[in-house]
């Protein structure tokens, strides 16, 4: 019975979706002009302020970065070791400040990549060097936070910037710590096979009003198989003995 | 189902920290802190370990409460 309802249920999610994307389809067929008017006039505006737009969003996020960074050593300054809620703060702050920079990180290749859309015309220096400068701050600023991390943390190893960190990273774990990593990326993964699908129907929404060439399908095509095979492929492996959790 | 630890207990009576502890087990803070909580349910091997530095059992350290039901 319980099946049944699952199955149900899921078709008829299935046939409202099918009949809203028909209504929203349609609706932005009706309102074309508009549409397109507010998406070119968007374009317009980020290529034509690209540069002040990513000066203001990357030097905020520098500055915070700077803030927490600093707050954060100065802290750590003053470790005791017996005090168990020091340590937990100390873990929120050095969580947050991680992600954080690399979302700055980000930021800066999709203001590169906006900013040489008109390389030959007339592409404006400035834009290469902020996204050198910016690339270089995350980096020396996630090299840091490691170093902070590794004070609150000394079995921890890895250099960020040895290719190899990721492995001898996750290598210098242990078991809590690797269990929090695995069901994270497993998290991420099932948000990520939702993120695809939504960008996809985004994108097949967007071509009804404006071309969008066929790029936006082959990238995300792309990125959505290879994170199936990698996925499907490691989990073949894994469940032929190659867990290497028997040690 | 549930795990429930005396961690905090034998350990406060062994004058260890999290850190000493995790040291003694070659584990970090944050899981000695996470299986204390009872956010983590450690292997075998790691109750092994633990139970070993207290020099008592797995069972003595770790109860295991299967939930009533009706």
């Amino acid at each position: 019975m319980k099946k049944l309802n699952i199955t149900a249920k899921f078709f008829i999610i299935m046939i409202i979706s099918g009949i809203f994307g028909g209504i929203l389809g349609g609706t932005l067929s009706m309102g074309e002009a508009a549409i397109t008017g507010f998406f070119i006039k968007l374009e317009a505006f980020i290529l034509n302020y690209n540069l002040i737009i990513q000066s203001v969003i990357l030097g905020i996020s520098a500055l915070i970065i700077i803030i927490l960074y600093v707050t954060a050593k100065r802290k750590l300054s003053q470790l005791k070791e017996d005090e168990e809620a020091f340590f937990d703060g100390m873990d929120r702050r050095l969580n947050f400040l991680l992600p954080f920079i690399s979302v700055d990180m980000i930021f800066s290749f999709c203001f590169f990549g906006v900013s040489i859309i008109s390389f030959s015309e007339n592409f404006n220096p400035w834009a290469l060097i902020i996204f050198l400068g910016n690339i270089a701050f995350t980096l020396i600023m996630i090299t840091k936070v490691i170093k902070l991390t590794k004070v609150l943390y000394p079995e921890k190893k890895g250099n960020p910037l040895d290719f190899n960190f990721d492995k001898v990273w996750i290598e210098s774990c242990d078991e809590a710590e690797k269990y929090v990593v695995y069901k994270a990326a497993y998290k991420c993964y099932q948000f990520m096979n939702f993120a695809y699908s939504g960008a996809m129907i985004i994108s097949l929404l967007i071509s009804i009003i404006i071309n969008i060439g066929i790029y936006p399908y082959l990238l995300l095509g792309f990125l959505w198989i290879a994170q199936t095979l990698a996925y499907s492929v490691n989990a073949i492996k894994y469940q032929h003995g190659q867990l290497e959790n028997a040690r | 189902m549930a795990l429930e630890n005396r961690l905090k207990e034998y350990r406060a009576r062994n004058n260890l920290n999290q850190s000493d502890l995790g040291k003694l087990v070659g584990a970090s803070r944050q899981t000695i802190s996470l299986i204390e909580r009872g956010d983590y349910s450690p292997s075998v091997v790691l109750a092994l370990k633990i139970a070993k530095v207290f020099g008592t059992t797995v069972e003595s350290l770790f109860l295991f409460e299967e939930e009533k039901t009706l």
